[in-house]
């Protein structure tokens, strides 16, 4: 489904990211591992189009990604979350949602007859990916008003509204408690028990040995290696990159 | 705060305000004028309530402020001396700020509110310009003091000024020296505001009246600096004389700088803002060979005299602006005089203005032409090297 | 005193269209734009030439002075694409001082610092009252088109860009195209207040649209608060409240100018320490 293909980039003199290149299989779960600094939501930001690429090519279900703005990937069927929550601060989480939910709603001519509360359907839809998630709260509630539990609970449903094939979540659970880590690890099976395509940055590897198929390790910008959980966690390089780390 | 009590609390704010306005003091307010047929040379019971206008605040306010001062004097002086025929003047004062959106607000409630019959002081165009379209339907007589815009000339039949308008001064130069002069070609350098477009105006087409070619007309913008471009092209046109209008001083002194060093070779004439002994005596080199045209302000006349003398008095400094202060400090007392013989109606006042000669302000022995414009006697000013001559009055 | 409050009440009228749609662009898209008050005086300046130099129908001149303001509100929009926040903003004064040099310099056309006078009403709206029933029309009908827009699914994009613009556009929603239309609508209405304006007062100059019109415009949607259009029109009322109602305290004449300006200055201090968000705001950029 996603293709890097020597995918290099620099900021400022420093090499985010090195001839880094792997393949996202259709209807999998994805973990994208390695030290902080190893260039992994620098991946994200490529893949999303947060930033572009200076060598190499990006290609999502064969068309190519290099240099399409933002919002024309995201149509494409791509989904990110961010590390840290950022939401519209001054809206309520229900319009938070259904900016998220809506199609077509930044054309001014089709839509300025319409009234923001939405019709019942879009509303329902909110309500039950709110449900699914477990994120209870009034809708109506200004979004800086959740914990930070409830904000990473925010961030998947966001990202499950926005209509997408492909799901990018950027440390889903750092920082949650045990309870919630588990009702992610659950909502991240049937999610993908439903089709979807996810592909995560995370340092839990507890979590990422219940969760993916596919690890992916990433080392000072390229890919360290790449198999199957139990594989990776036993791989001598992994470990020695990984210095310190319980695995 | 929820949303809902905000609003409640914000328009009982608005509530408040208003009830205090409603029931404050109110200002004094004018008596009606006297009906036609009546006694008009009575005045009636109760002080003389005039409006005044000038910038009190903003960029504005450097000529305000000192216009409100020389106003108050003449009107303090008169109230001291025991008023016009007993009566004290009240003035009520507005702030113009130089902009017709508050020029009209302040006209607007001073005609409606305060009901006066006369509006003097100020010398923002802007702000009269915007008044008098409110003061004309009203009846209202406008009388500003400095306002300099030719368009205030034909801005109403009770619309007067006691300054000239700059019509004048770059008429006289102009046909000073094309006539006296023998110049056949001029140019004029001019900044960007409506009191230097005006002098360039009146002295472009004065000097095609007199038969003169314009050869050059630069202009530059409030805040310039460097002129060597503008210098340049005026040099390629070797005019025989060149007019520089600029707004302030110090500006002024940087373009006959820079005239100098370019070479240029021409008769300078300048405006009046450049006569200031001060700019002078620190600039002597600039001004070898210059002429101005300027309203008379004449110390060893006694009124003129008395004017800076009180100013000097009641301030502890001297006027900033002593023609146009003059001005200002001459149309109260002309007033006064207008209302001793004729009494306080707007259309008496405005027929006796226009029928009034010579009459001696500290500004000059002052007529009015038929647009309610000062005819003041111009001198023409020579500076040779640093030493300012009086050449004396001079007539187009 | 009635025929004062109807130029006061024209006035905040015509303001109200100003800052609505000044709130559009700044509190529901976050694009502060100083160059608000330059496009007024296009507005104006357009107009005033059209029916006094070309002899043309107010109709059409209103309708030529929005269109040519919604245009240039459009193209303020595009340096938004690479310029953001505080530099946007210091684009947009830029704005400002090139509208105000062309009004001074462009003489042929704006007679320069001289401005332009006799502007006239059009046919049967000379008279105060007809003319100012005729500007609180417009407004409300500016208050009602802004409302549906603000408070459509349209409206909450542009709000969701004012609060994170990335974001907003990897829900995939085209930032740069709404941005465009959220300036457009903002130059159209403010020409029209512009026409309104110089039609009102009957005389414009370059110093009508500086500084003065652009502290009170500012103030008024601050005080009111961003992304409320009720907040707007309350704030222009508050504005214009204090600042005219401080004409009726009993002042020495010495100090009426400055006083009044330190106490305005003082309300405005109240409202920013107790409310930050503005009376009845909904937002507030950082």
């Amino acid at each position: 489904m996603l293709k890097l293909q020597n995918i290099s980039k620099s900021f400022g003199g420093v090499q985010a990211v090195k001839n880094c290149s792997f393949e996202i299989e259709k209807n999998s779960i994805t973990a994208l591992v390695g030290p902080n600094g190893a260039g992994k939501t620098t991946v994200f930001n490529l893949v999303s189009g947060f930033s572009n690429p200076d060598k190499g090519d990006i290609f999502f279900e064969n068309k190519k990604l290099n240099h399409l703005p933002i919002w024309k990937r995201s149509r494409l069927g791509i989904s990110r979350t961010f590390q840290l929550s950022r939401m519209f601060r001054n809206l309520s989480i229900e319009d938070n949602l259904l900016i998220a939910l809506r199609e077509d709603d930044d054309k001014f001519l089709k839509m300025f007859l319409r009234d923001v509360e939405g019709d019942k359907q879009e509303k329902n839809r909110i309500y039950e990916i709110m449900d699914f998630v477990g994120l209870k709260k009034d809708p109506k509630t200004i979004v800086t008003d959740l914990s930070y539990g409830q904000q990473k609970l925010f961030d998947l449903s966001r990202a499950l509204l926005n209509s997408h094939e492909f799901l990018m979540l950027d440390e889903p659970v750092a920082g949650v408690n045990p309870i919630l880590r588990d009702t992610f690890k659950k909502l991240l099976k049937e999610l993908k028990a439903k089709g979807e395509t996810i592909l995560l940055i995370e340092h839990d590897m507890d979590f990422v040995r219940h969760v993916a198929d596919t690890v992916i390790v990433m080392d000072q910008g390229s890919v360290l290696a790449e198999g199957d959980p139990e594989y990776i966690f036993s791989d001598k390089k992994v470990l020695e990159a990984y210095l310190g780390t319980t695995v | 705060m929820k949303s809902n009590s905000a609003i409640l609390w914000a328009i009982a704010i608005v509530i408040v305000i208003l009830g205090i306005v409603y029931f404050s003091k109110p200002g004094p307010e004018a008596p009606a004028t006297p009906m036609e047929g009546e006694a008009a040379f009575e005045i009636p019971d109760g002080p003389i309530v005039l409006g005044a206008m000038d910038p009190l605040t903003g960029e504005g306010a450097v000529y305000g402020i000192p216009l409100q001062n020389a106003t108050m004097l003449a009107v303090n002086e008169i109230n001291a001396a025991g008023g016009v025929k007993g009566h004290q003047l009240q003035l009520v004062w507005e702030d113009s700020k130089c902009n017709p959106q508050d020029g009209g607000a302040a006209a607007q409630k001073l005609i409606e509110v305060d009901k006066v019959s006369f509006i003097i002081s100020g010398d923002c165009s802007g702000a009269a310009l915007a008044a008098a379209t409110l003061t004309e339907p009203a009846g209202v007589m406008l009388f500003s003091a400095a306002a300099s815009s030719p368009d205030l000339s034909t801005a109403g039949d009770l619309v007067f000024r006691s300054y000239p308008s700059d019509a004048m001064a770059g008429r006289v130069i102009a046909s000073y020296v094309i006539k006296q002069l023998s110049v056949k070609k001029v140019a004029v350098i001019s900044e960007q505001t409506d009191y230097a477009q005006g002098l360039r105006g009146s002295f472009t087409t004065a000097s095609k009246e007199f038969g003169a070619e314009v050869v050059g007309d630069e202009t530059y913008n409030t805040g310039d600096t460097d002129f060597r471009t503008q210098i340049l092209k005026l040099k390629s046109v070797s005019p025989d004389s060149l007019y520089v209008v600029p707004q302030t001083p110090v500006t002024g002194v940087q373009i006959l700088k820079q005239l100098k060093e370019s070479g240029f070779k021409a008769v300078i004439l300048v405006s009046d803002t450049m006569l200031g002994s001060d700019t002078i005596s620190q600039n002597k080199a600039l001004y070898a060979d210059v002429y101005s045209p300027t309203p008379e302000l004449d110390a060893s006349r006694p009124v003129t005299k008395r004017f800076l003398d009180n100013f000097q008095a009641a301030y502890d400094h001297a006027p900033e602006f002593p023609a146009y202060m003059a001005a200002a400090y001459d149309q109260v007392y002309m007033l006064k005089d207008a209302f001793e013989k004729v009494g306080i109606d707007q259309k008496a006042v405005r027929d006796w203005l226009y029928e009034v000669e010579n009459w001696p302000g500290a500004l000059g022995d002052t007529s009015f032409d038929q647009y309610g414009d000062p005819i003041i006697g111009y001198h023409i000013k020579h500076v040779v090297n640093g030493e300012q001559q009086d050449l004396g009055a001079y007539t187009p | 005193m009635f025929a004062f409050l109807i130029y006061i009440l024209t006035l905040i009228c015509i303001y109200s269209i100003i800052v609505m749609s000044l709130n559009l662009a700044m509190g529901y898209t976050g694009l502060v734009n100083f160059g608000h008050i330059g496009l007024l005086g296009v507005g104006a300046y357009t107009s005033a030439i059209l029916t006094t130099k070309f002899d043309v129908s107010f109709i059409f001149a209103i309708t030529f002075a929005a269109i040519l303001c919604a245009l240039i509100g459009a193209l303020l929009s595009i340096p938004s694409r690479k310029i953001k926040d505080d530099y946007f903003a210091l684009l947009t004064l830029g704005f400002l001082f090139v509208s105000g040099a062309v009004f001074i310099n462009w003489t042929d056309m704006t007679r320069g610092t001289l401005g332009i006078r006799g502007i006239v009403r059009p046919e049967g709206f000379a008279e105060p009252i007809s003319f100012f029933v005729l500007t609180f029309i417009m407004s409300l009908v500016t208050f009602f088109i802004l409302e549906k827009v603000t408070n459509s699914p349209f409206g909450r994009v542009l709000e969701a860009i004012r609060d994170d613009e990335q974001v907003a556009e990897s829900l995939g929603k085209n930032i740069d195209r709404a941005k465009m239309v959220a300036m457009t609508l903002s130059g159209f209405f403010v020409g029209i207040a512009g026409v309104f304006m110089a039609h009102f007062i009957r005389f414009i100059n370059p110093a009508s649209f500086w500084l003065d019109p652009l502290v009170i415009s500012l103030a008024a949607v601050v005080i009111g608060g961003l992304a409320s259009l009720r907040g707007s029109i309350l704030g222009v009322i508050l504005v214009f409240t204090i600042s005219e109602s401080l004409r009726f305290l009993s002042l020495p004449s010495t100090m009426i100018g400055p006083m009044r300006v330190i106490l305005f200055m003082i309300v405005l201090l109240v409202v920013i320490l107790f409310r930050p968000k503005g009376i009845i705001g909904r937002a507030d950029l950082d």
